[in-house]
């Protein structure tokens, strides 16, 4: 069992320090920029038909089981994914392999994650520069950069991005001196590593319980921000509500480069496109992080009798709070208000949004350097209290499988980790390693954990230990209809998901894999990341666990 | 905007608003078993 460094067990301080920590897993910078892009581009308001859907029959069963699995895996003295599979899958070698899908899995997004969660600092700290120029504290982190982020025009702001993540070939970032963007991921890194150091309750739990409130906060007072802009440029067009029609309007005119229109999409049609059902389905998947490993590592360390049918509810409900309230109102009403249908295009990419579109509208913006200082610090927070989550299952595994402290197991995944950061940083021409590593591992792998997680929890673990897990401690009514929509409706609809997806997806992937060395040896990288998290799996099943039962916690549902 | 566009966006806020208004309501009026029998940390061993 891992247990702290003095031989107490590990555990939540609060039930309302899991929920935070949960949800700060869960809201990150696909809350902010990917949902407003995707609703954009997949019909607007017609895309949240799909969207509510697959938030009811996928979204909340699938967490609800997946908390239930990580306390009951917890109960069995398991923390990482592997021995939380391996206790539930009867201790059969298999479904700790599953576990090692879910181990490596946030563990190498964690890698490419904390690069962009160095960008959000950058942004955060050239804003803030600008912001403390009336103070005398002027400064800025590049040469020939002024403090603040102001350009003349939109080609200003896409340099400073491809300049900053070192777009324009492969080794920029390690050419200069001193970079800046190596510097602040390197600082990312530490931060990582220093909460994962210090534990789930003194740092998980201590960082997300001040860092969640505080995303809140910033998030509504960039809102208001927002709807308090009347129509600045005076272009008809371009109020708030007309910037909030382009992202919710159900039919809509397509437009052409000039502004003219040239077809009109209504309801019907966009619900009638499977493309538009599957990115619902694949948003809120990716959103809640479901099989992702964090959240049944997180619920592994719930005290033997705290509740997880109210717990995996409330934390859901947290992230689509800031998915669709706050992430639906923010990013795209600004850009289109400030620039309009056309220049704002672009909302495709998440990054192109967040890191171009955006700092051009805080650029056009009163007080625009503290609005952006106060966006990309409220990403920069999202993003820290998602990737500490991503690194908790390998620390778990090491502690479980080489017996190492946990101030140990820390040290080794956050030098790992930095390896394959360094990877990201070296190959970033074009952003290939990131997109590589983004594709296989952030979208690949969760889909086929997900098929073979429901298989395992329907069909091996049981209907009845599910039932009886999520009874135990339940602050509500236990939602045993989860265990059915699971069984006969999320099982079927994630399986034609996964289908269209892989039969939309895969054909130009494998090519681009096929032609490019970058890819290739990204892959490289995930397989030897996998071989290695399998090898560890294998040991963690040579070791035989006691069930609740023989801990003498608590009452077992073990079946 | 649009009555349509109305419809959805203030459908979605009103569910997500009311879900986690819901599980706030809920957390904060019910009581936590485990919390009462066991504090946080106990050793085990």
């Amino acid at each position: 069992m891992s247990r702290k460094s003095n031989g107490t067990r590990e555990n939540w301080g609060s039930q309302l320090g899991v929920i935070l920590a949960v949800s700060g897993s869960a809201v990150g910078l696909g809350n902010f920029l990917r949902f407003p892009g995707q609703v954009a581009n997949n019909g607007g308001g017609a895309f949240m038909i799909p969207y509510v859907v697959s938030l009811l029959i996928v979204a909340i069963p699938m967490a609800t089981a997946e908390w239930a699995l990580g306390r009951f895996g917890g109960r069995c003295g398991f923390h990482s994914p592997v021995g939380i599979y391996y206790s539930a899958g009867g201790r059969k070698a298999l479904w700790g392999a599953l576990g090692a899908l879910t181990t490596v899995a946030p563990f190498i997004i964690g890698m490419y994650y904390v690069f962009i969660e160095a960008w959000c600092l950058i942004y955060a700290l050239q804003y803030l520069g600008g912001v403390l120029a009336p103070l005398g504290l002027r400064f800025s982190l590049f040469q020939g950069v002024d403090a603040g982020l102001f350009f003349e025009d939109a080609a200003g702001y896409e340099n400073f991005f491809g300049a900053t993540v070192g777009i324009a070939k492969d080794g920029a970032l390690f050419t200069q001196a001193a970079s800046t963007t190596l510097l602040a991921t390197l600082a990312c890194v530490w931060i990582n590593f220093r909460l994962t150091y210090r534990g789930v309750s003194r740092g998980i739990e201590w960082f997300c319980k001040m860092a969640s409130p505080l995303i809140l906060v910033c998030a509504i007072a960039v809102i208001i921000r927002v709807i308090t802009l009347d129509n600045p440029s005076g272009i008809p067009g371009r109020s708030f509500l007309d910037g909030l029609g382009f992202m919710w309007n159900p039919s809509r005119n397509v437009l052409n480069e000039s502004g003219e229109v040239v077809d009109r999409i209504n309801v019907w049609t966009t619900l009638c496109d499977p493309g538009v059902w599957l990115a619902a389905t694949s948003q809120i998947f990716f959103s809640i992080s479901i099989c992702l490993g964090a959240v049944c590592t997180y619920a592994s360390y719930i005290q033997p009798r705290g509740d997880v049918a109210l717990s995996s509810l409330a934390s859901t409900a947290t992230n689509e709070l800031c998915e669709v309230a706050f992430g639906g109102l923010m990013s795209i009403p600004a850009a289109i208000m400030f620039l309009g249908p056309v220049a704002a295009g672009g909302f495709a990419s998440s990054f192109a949004l967040g890191f171009v579109v955006l700092p051009n509208v805080f650029g056009l913006m009163p007080l625009g350097q503290f609005w952006g200082f106060l966006f990309f610090f409220l990403l920069f927070l999202a993003a820290i209290t998602s990737s500490i989550s991503m690194l908790q299952p390998m620390v778990a595994l090491f502690q479980e499988t080489l017996s190492l402290t946990r101030e140990r197991s820390a040290l080794l995944s956050s030098g790992l980790n930095m390896l394959g950061t360094g990877v990201v940083c070296w190959f970033t021409f074009n952003l290939g390693a990131l997109d590589v590593f983004d594709f296989w591992v952030a979208n690949f792998l969760p889909l086929v954990a997900a098929i073979l997680q429901t298989i395992l929890i329907c069909f091996v673990w049981g209907s009845t230990s599910l039932r009886s897990e999520l009874a135990l401690g339940a602050r509500i009514k236990p939602p045993y209809f989860v265990v059915n929509i699971l069984k006969f409706v999320s099982f079927p609809y994630m399986l034609l998901v996964v289908l269209f997806w892989g039969w939309r997806n895969m054909g130009s992937r494998v090519q681009e894999v096929v032609d490019s060395r970058v890819a290739q040896a990204s892959l490289a990288f995930i397989g030897l990341s996998l071989v290695l998290t399998l090898a560890l799996a294998i040991v963690l099943s040579k070791r035989r666990q006691k069930t609740p039962d023989e801990n003498n916690e608590t009452a077992s549902p073990e079946p | 905007m649009t009555i349509g566009g109305w419809i959805s966006m203030t459908t979605s806020l009103a569910i997500v608003i009311g879900l986690f208004g819901w599980c706030m309501y809920k957390l904060v009026t019910t009581k936590d078993a485990n919390a009462e029998e066991e504090p946080a940390d106990t050793p085990k061993e």
